[in-house]
Formats: structure tokens, sequence, C-alpha cells
């Protein structure tokens, strides 16, 4: 099918309905014109593109639909079209991908500044982005030893505060995708070798806060040199793979004056006191050297900030956790901090030697050991004193910032939460980390309604429990068998009768019996969005409170669990009953606590969930949600945003090998249910006092071979 | 009888000590107690209970526990033999009758209701009741039970009953600190020593990633592995790739992650 050219007012058209421009009052007729002119499968794509950013803004959208006809589009081209179409493409995700992480502004940033993206573009042949390399590259920093560090994108270059390295959102400095990306894991390591082999100690802030940028940047050449020779005999593979980048780069020989340096350094066993020493003494006899693409700036009063509340909180946690320990632990043990000055037999070894040290402390102190050997090369002997009020009173005020509870308090961070993606099907792309979630826990209540609901139900219950009996580990009998638990009487007086008349006797004259087990996992999710308000939620929670009787008796594992938020930052999960907790009368307390909270989004909940069954490991894994119908949050998740998100991670679900159903609670049969739960299977209830007879017979029929 | 002497161990197993392990062991089967042996995979327990069999001079019969096992294949059955019945002992209960030492590895794959049979013989008892043939058996004192099993699998099925736990002397095994593994390394496949050390700096990396990323981390078993591996010629990163990364973990984006490590380390 061949694609008619639009003309200017039909474009114009297209253009007023997804600009908005009864509201915006955004001018479409010169764009327009440009449109055109353009060939048809251009024009399209350029609409297509316009009504994706939108989506995003519309600002950003009608600009970039300007920009882009004087730049990509300037020369059309008929063998071009693709190329063009893959550049605007991309273009257009680099645009929201800012708007979202940074906003507004760094999106019109790159709408505006086409030679900026242009550069982004290597990505796409030589160089690599953070997006693909990022989960690696954590795994990877999670292996090397010490205090665990974080990754988070940089807006600039990279660098590091002691505790997070912030990268680049791509690398492309060098001329081949492999060096690129060993580029990437360059500047982990030597960001983790700054926190790990102690620079950031007391003599560094010491010496260097206040001293003049040439001893900075010099003491940066001099640290740099040291901590290749500790990369060298500790990570000798990586070493090799940095040194190739700097050949890449056209990195030259050192001068005989810094090969002396480096003598220094390893006469001085490579410690941060000579780095500094070396530096003071030879600070006018040299300039500093090139940074090499791996090694950053030294950020040194983001990193005190970052010490500084650091040290508190670990020097509290520490002596707090090992007066515990002395206390169940008599005689104490003998500590060893590091470090006496003298012993040098053997060239001393940072690793071995910090390591024998914490081997003395018990497991859970390790950890935060580590991280205080980092911060002062030993543990300060004022560590090892009792803990006073104070250490007690930072470590409460840093729970209680932790708490989940308390996001809206204080500084919002998404620390603590787990980030999930969100499909936009608008931007037919996932946004990253959208969704901050959060596990809380239901209060549990004490009232009348688990003994009234338990009355009412009473006949349910026990008829359901005897269904239920009659398919639970169903045991197989197996027949003539040649060994068994039991004789199998028909085969013994057939064998009789065999024996009788001289025939061989069969020694298959056993009866075992095979148990079937059933390896059932199932979590169900409940809507406890405010629209549950009233009948819906009682229904719930009747038909939790019968599932859970019938449950017993059936031995699958299950959970419970309930969801609600406000706005993406704020996804909660609500606990009811994790798989390993036994049902009992906490948790019938809790299922009563349930109550209708704020709005629906629901994605987040159902890979959350997936995430959590996928744990269990059971051979059939089942997620039954019941909801009130429509995916639904203020602002953002409105109508087909809401249905489309829901349905990508259903279609997650089912991907993982999770069996989805979905129970809704309406009146009216809506239009959108077949679509939402096309991946799923689902029913439909417009009583809600239906709902826990349904529940246990879907849960029945499903589970049953 | 002379069944029972192929399960007589007689020349020393190659067994380090990490901690106080073989006083408590010797202790333990002095005085008729029951040993719970509980630790990660690979790093020694079926080697320590070898060695502690020839320490003692006793037959180890040992048994891999499974969901299918059941009381009579720990106990024994009947089967037919030309034309009669014969009773035929189960593992348990030739160990009971010959004062061996009974070891159930991985005791928790077994399901509860099988494990019901050793109660009896792991309290001040020590009785095997055989159920078909009406018997009771009396363990003799050269008669040790010993299971072993790996809380780290946090499986909540799998989890022992308290009133099994409650019967044993529990050891807990844990990889041996770098050195002393890496000892273990050199003495097990020959490897020299600084590359026994960068094996078990590796396995130190992929241990940082237990609970994030891997379930668990390389264990001694597969460090010896890749250092027998590496011993017949092969590169020190393939082997690490081969015997130990792809071991651990089929995740694409940790695989990688593990390989850039190994590829880091030598
Ligand atoms: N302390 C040790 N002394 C000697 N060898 C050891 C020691 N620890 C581990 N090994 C080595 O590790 C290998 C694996 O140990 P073993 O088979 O005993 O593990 P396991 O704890 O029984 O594991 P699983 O739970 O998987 O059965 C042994 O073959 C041996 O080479
Ligand atoms: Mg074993």
């Amino acid at each position: 099918m061949t694609l008619h050219r639009l003309s200017a007012p039909e474009i114009a058209e297209q253009l007023d309905l997804c600009f908005e421009v009864e509201f915006t009052f955004i001018d479409n007729t010169l764009i327009a014109q440009r449109i055109a002119q353009l060939e048809p499968e251009v024009q399209q794509q350029l609409l297509h593109t316009a009504r994706r950013v939108a989506a995003s803004h519309i600002q950003v959208a009608a600009q970039l639909c300007t920009n882009a006809i004087t730049t990509i589009f300037a020369v059309s081209g008929g063998d071009h079209t693709a190329q063009q179409a893959q550049l605007l493409d991309s273009w257009a995700d680099q645009v929201m991908d800012l708007y979202d992480r940074f906003g507004l502004a760094k999106s019109m940033q790159m709408v505006n500044d086409f030679d900026h993206f242009q550069r982004y573009q290597r990505q796409e042949t030589v160089g690599v982005s953070l997006k693909e390399v990022e989960v690696r590259l954590l795994h990877f920093l999670n292996g090397l030893s010490g205090r665990k560090m974080k990754l988070a994108p940089a807006e600039g270059e990279h660098w590091s505060d002691s505790e997070t390295i912030y990268l680049p959102s791509a690398s492309l400095l060098l001329p081949q995708r492999e060096l690129n990306r060993w580029l990437y894991s360059a500047i982990v390591v030597y960001h983790w070798a700054e926190a790990r082999f102690s620079t950031f100690q007391p003599p560094l802030f010491a010496r260097m806060m206040d001293a003049s940028d040439h001893l900075l940047h010099l003491f940066e050449s001099v640290n740099g040199l040291r901590l290749e020779r500790l990369i060298q005999r500790y990570l000798p593979g990586q070493w090799r793979r940095m040194e190739q980048l700097r050949q890449a780069e056209g990195g030259g020989e050192l001068s005989s004056d810094w090969t002396q340096v480096v003598r220094l350094l390893e006469e001085g066993d490579l410690s941060l006191q000579t780095a500094l020493k070396v530096t003071e003494a030879w600070s006018r006899q040299l300039q500093p050297l090139p940074r090499p693409c791996y090694q950053g700036r030294l950020a040194l009063s983001r990193v005190a900030a970052t010490r500084e509340k650091r040290i508190g909180e670990e020097r509290a946690q520490f002596r707090v956790s090992f007066m515990d320990y002395r206390r169940q632990q008599s005689p104490p043990p003998a500590m060893a901090p590091e470090r006496e000055t003298g012993d040098e037999e053997e060239e001393s070894d940072l690793q071995w030697s910090s390591e024998q040290a914490i081997a003395t402390l018990p497991l859970q102190l390790r950890p935060t050991a580590e991280s205080i050997i980092q911060d002062f090369g030993e543990i300060p002997p004022e560590y090892l004193t009792a803990a006073g009020p104070a250490d007690y009173l930072l470590l409460q005020q840093k729970a209680r910032e932790e708490d989940p509870g308390e996001v809206w308090g204080g500084t919002y961070h998404e620390e603590g939460a787990f980030l999930y993606d969100e499909w936009d099907h608008r931007r037919e792309s996932y946004r990253k980390g959208w969704c901050a979630v959060r596990e809380l826990e239901v209060e549990g209540v004490e009232d009348p309604f688990v003994e009234e609901a338990l009355q009412r139900y009473q006949l349910e219950i026990r008829h359901l429990r005897k269904t239920f009996e009659t398919f639970r580990n169903e045991n197989r009998i197996l027949k003539r068998q040649s060994s068994g638990d039991d004789l199998d009487l028909e085969a013994l007086v057939e064998a009789q009768v065999d024996l009788r008349q001289g025939r061989e006797l069969s020694d298959q004259l056993f009866i075992r019996t095979s148990r079937y087990e059933r390896n059932i996992a199932v979590a169900f999710v409940v809507d406890m969005s405010g629209s549950t308000r009233g009948w819906i939620n009682d229904a719930e929670r009747e038909a939790l409170l019968l599932m859970c009787e019938a449950l017993q008796t059936l031995g699958d594992r299950y959970a419970i669990y309930g969801f609600s938020g406000v706005s993406r930052k704020r996804c909660d999960i609500y606990v009811i009953k994790r798989f390993e907790e036994g049902y009992g009368e906490a948790i019938r307390q809790r299922i009563s606590g349930i109550r209708p909270q704020d709005y629906t989004r629901m994605g987040f909940a159902i890979r959350h969930i997936n995430q959590i069954l996928n744990q269990t490991g059971a051979k059939s894994r089942l997620m039954i949600t019941l909801t009130d119908g429509k995916p639904d949050d203020y602002s953002d998740y409105h109508g087909e945003y809401g249905i489309e998100d829901t349905r990508k991670a259903l279609l997650e679900a089912r991907h993982l090998g999770i069996h989805a159903y979905c129970i809704t609670i309406d009146e009216e049969a809506k239009s959108y249910l077949p679509r939402l739960y096309g991946p799923a299977a689902f029913t439909q209830i417009d009583d809600p006092r239906q709902l826990p007879y349904k529940i246990t017979d879907i849960y029945r029929r499903l589970t049953s071979r | 009888m002379h069944e029972i002497e192929k399960h007589l161990i007689t020349e020393e197993p190659y067994y380090s000590p990490v901690g106080e392990e073989i006083a408590i062991f010797e202790a333990s089967y002095r005085n008729g107690l029951p040993v719970l042996l509980k630790g990660p995979t690979g790093c020694g327990k079926s080697r320590f209970m070898e060695y502690m069999a020839w320490r003692l001079q006793r037959p180890l019969i040992t048994v891999s526990c499974h969901d299918d096992l059941s009381t009579s294949d720990l106990v024994g059955r009947f089967l037919i033999r030309g034309g009669e019945t014969v009773w035929i002992d189960g593992p348990l209960a030739l160990a009971v009758k010959v004062g061996a030492i009974c070891y159930l590895d991985e005791v928790v794959e077994a399901r509860k209701d099988t494990l019901v049979v050793i109660h009896p013989l792991a309290d001040d008892r020590r009785l095997l009741p055989i159920e078909k043939l009406g018997q009771i058996l009396e363990a003799p004192p050269e008669f040790a039970l010993a299971v072993s099993y790996n809380p780290g699998y946090q499986s909540l099925l799998k989890d022992l009953k308290q009133s099994t736990r409650q019967r044993f002397v529990a050891l807990e095994f844990n990889y041996p600190e770098a050195m002393h593994e890496a000892e273990i390394v050199v003495r097990e496949s020959g490897v020299d020593l600084p590359l026994a050390q960068q094996l078990v700096s590796f396995a130190g990396m992929t241990r940082n990633l237990k609970g994030s990323g891997l379930d668990e981390g390389a264990s001694t078993r597969l460090l010896v592995h890749a250092a027998k591996l590496i011993q017949s010629g092969i590169a020190p990163t393939v082997a690490s790739q081969c015997a130990i990364a792809q071991a651990l973990t089929d995740d694409p984006e940790m695989m990688p992650a593990i390989f850039e490590l190994a590829d880091s380390v030598f």
C-alpha cells in the first residue's frame, strides 16, 4: 500500500490535536507547511514521533518536530529515509529519557542542540550506554570486596563520593565498542580502589582540604599511580586492560621524574601517607599528569560530607552491636586493630592483614568493620567502648528515616524502595525504575469481624474442607511392583496359581504408593484502593478468610498482599501474609485490618508479586488478583495508560511462567476487560457477596489436576 | 558380613580442620549423641565424615536423601527371590546392626514422615523399630548417626522440624579462611600457592555476590575443580568460567559480570 502525501491543512489538523492547541496555543501552520513537502513515510514518522513525545511533554514535542525538519530532514533524500527515521526515533528516545530523569530544562537542551545529540549518537556505533551495562556493572562492583557501593548516573563526568559511583550515561571516548565497555569497568574499578585502598582517610582531609589547585591536582596524579599499582597487585587482569585503555587514548611513557615517584610510592608500600608526602615534596618540580580516561576528579568536599554522616552512623552501629556481642560472649574476643608500627617483615599486605583483623569478629559485625577500616585504617579504640545514649538515639533516628511510612516526611529519597519499570504505551517503551515500591505491614485489628465471618460461613468452611481434602497430595497406588511397602494380594494369588501350574513365579508382587505432591505457590493480590470502601472491602476480607481456612486443609503455600498507591513515588504493597508465615490469629487479625487506602496503580503490584512468586521455586505459581475494576491513579495512571501498563505486567507474569487469574468485582461488564486481562484469565462478579463462594470455587478448578 | 568391609575407609582421607570439629565429633561419638552438620554446599562436610570414619575405624554408610525416599528405603524391605520372600536390610538397619556410622546427606530433602524413623534412634533410646519384622534393633555403642543440611537454601518447605533438629549436636561448617582455603586447593589439585590464592580471591568475589544476584558463592569444591583443570593446562580464566561461573548461574547479566571478575583477578 502506498501512502498518500498529506497536505498542510491535514497535517495541521493532526498536530493541533496532538499538541492540544486549544490550551497551548501552539501555532502549527509553519511546521505543517514544511512537513507537507516531505515524503509520505517521513510525514507519518514525524507525526508518530510527535504523538509519542507529546505524551511526555507537549512543548518538547513541538520543538523537536520543528528542529527535526531543519536538521535531520533538511536534505530530503529517497535513500536516506530509513536512516533519517531511525535517527529521529533515537533522538526522541534520548529526549524523553532526559525528561524523565532530569526534567524539562535538560530535555529541551537536547532538543535544541542537534550536535550534542549527534555526539550521543556515536553510541550507536562505537559507544556503550550506561543502560546497556549497568546491571552487569553493578554485579561486578558487588563482587569486589569491601564496603558495598552503589552506581548512579552522573550529569557530566564520572566521580564518586566514596559510597556511590556516578557514571556518565554513555561511554564513547574510545574508538572501539569493546574498549568503551572496558572503560566503564575500569572507571568502576578505579573508584572502588580509591575507597578500598584507603584514599579517604583523615590525613587526606587534613592536608588537602585547603590545598591549592596545583597541589590537589598533583596529588590526584600521584594517588592515581598509587592506585594503579595496587590494582596491578590485586586485579592484574583488570590492570592490563587499563593499560590498553591508556594506550588507546595515546597515553605515553612516564618521565624519569615520575618513574622516580612510582619508585618512592612502592618503597612506602603504596600507602596514602607516602602519596601525600611525595606530593608535597615534589610539588615544585612536577606538573600534574594528564588524567587517564578512567580516573575521576577528587570531589573532596562531597566525600567529606558523605564520610562524616557515615562515620557517625557506623560508630553508633558498631558500638551497639559490639556491646551486644560482648554481652553474649564472655570472655571478650581478642580485638587486634591493625597497624602496629614497625613490624616490617614481609611487605605488609593491605588486604590480607585487615581481613585477619576482621576475621576475629562475628559475621554480622564484619561489613561495618570493613567499612570503618576503609575510613580509618583501623577500628579506632573509642569504637570499642560502651555505647552511650547518643548512639542509640542516632540509630533510632536513622531507622525512622528509613521507615517506609515516613517517605513523605523529611527529605524524600528512593532508598530502600524496590524500583520497577512501568510501561508507557504512548512511548512504546518502559520508563526505567519508574515506580518506587515499598512493603508495609498491615496492622492487625482485633474486632468481631473475624468471629462473625467464621460463624456465618461455618457450613461453607466445613464443606470446603471436605472437597479440598479429596485432592490434597493424592496418593496413587502402583500395583505389581517388584518392591514396595505392601504385598499386592491380587498379584500374589495369581502367582500362587502360576506356581502350582509350574510356571515361573513373578517377582512383581508389591504395592507401592507414589505420592503426588502438590507443588503450588499462590499469591492473592488484593486491591486496597479507596474505591473498595464498603461492600467490596468486606467481601474481600471474607473471601480471604474463607480461602485461608480452606487452604489450611490443602497445605498449598500461599501469600496475601494488598496494594494501593499515590503516584509513582509511593507505590505501597501491604503485607498481609508472607509465604513463610503460618496461618493463625495474627493473620486473621491482619485480614480484618485490611482498609481501603488510596488509588489503584496495578502494574507495580503485579511486577512485585511476580518477583516474590518466582523466588518460591514452586512448580506451579499462581497469582490471583482481586480488584474492583479499572486501574486508576491520580494524575498519571488514568485510562488507557493504566490499562496498558497492567496488561504489560500481566504479560510479564506469563513470560515468567506464572499463571495469572483476575477476579473483578463490578456491576457492569466493562468493554476494556478482555483487553486488560487478555494475557490472563479472568472472571467478573457483579455481586460482592458472591466473592467468597466464587473464589474458592475458582481456586479448586485452577489447581485440580 | 564382608559386605560391610567395602564401607571401611582404609586410607587416611585428607581433611584439614577449620575449628574444633574433630574433638567435638569425637566427644559426641563417645557419648552416643547424633551430629548435625550445617553448612553450604562443597565446604567439606562429606570429606569430614570420611575422615572421622577413618579416624574412628568404623564403616561409613552414606545415604543421599531425596523426596521419594521412603521409610522402607532406609530400614529395609521384603523382596522375592526364587520363589521365596527374603528380607533385605536398608542402609540404616545395616549400620545399626554392624555398628557403623550412618550419614544422611541433605536430610531436608527427605519427607518429614520418612525422617520420623530416626527419632527413636537419635535420642537416648537409640532404637530402630523395624515394623515389618516386628523387631526393634538396639544400636550398639559403635553406631553413630550424622546428618547434613544446608541452611542456605531458604526454601520454606525444606526446613527441619524442631523435633528433629533438637536431637542433634550441631557443627557449623563454613568456607575456610582465605589462606587456609588456598592451602586446601594446593593440596587437592597440585597448583602452586599464588595461583590458588588468586582462585580463592575470585571465590571471595562470588561470595560477595551471594544475596545480590547469586544464591550461593563458589564452594571450595568448585575451586578444586577449577584448579584441577588449570593443572591440566587450561587457562585460568577459562577454567574459572567453566568450572565456577557457569556452575553458579545462568543469568545473562550475572554471567558476564562474573566472567569479568575472573578476567580481573588473573
Ligand atoms: N577442610 C577441608 N579439608 C580438605 N578438603 C576440603 C576441605 N573443605 C573442602 N574440601 C574440598 O572440597 C571438596 C568438597 O567437599 P565435600 O564434598 O565434603 O562438600 P560437602 O560439604 O559435603 O558438600 P555438599 O553439601 O554439596 O555435599 C572436597 O572434595 C575437598 O576437595
Ligand atoms: Mg556432601
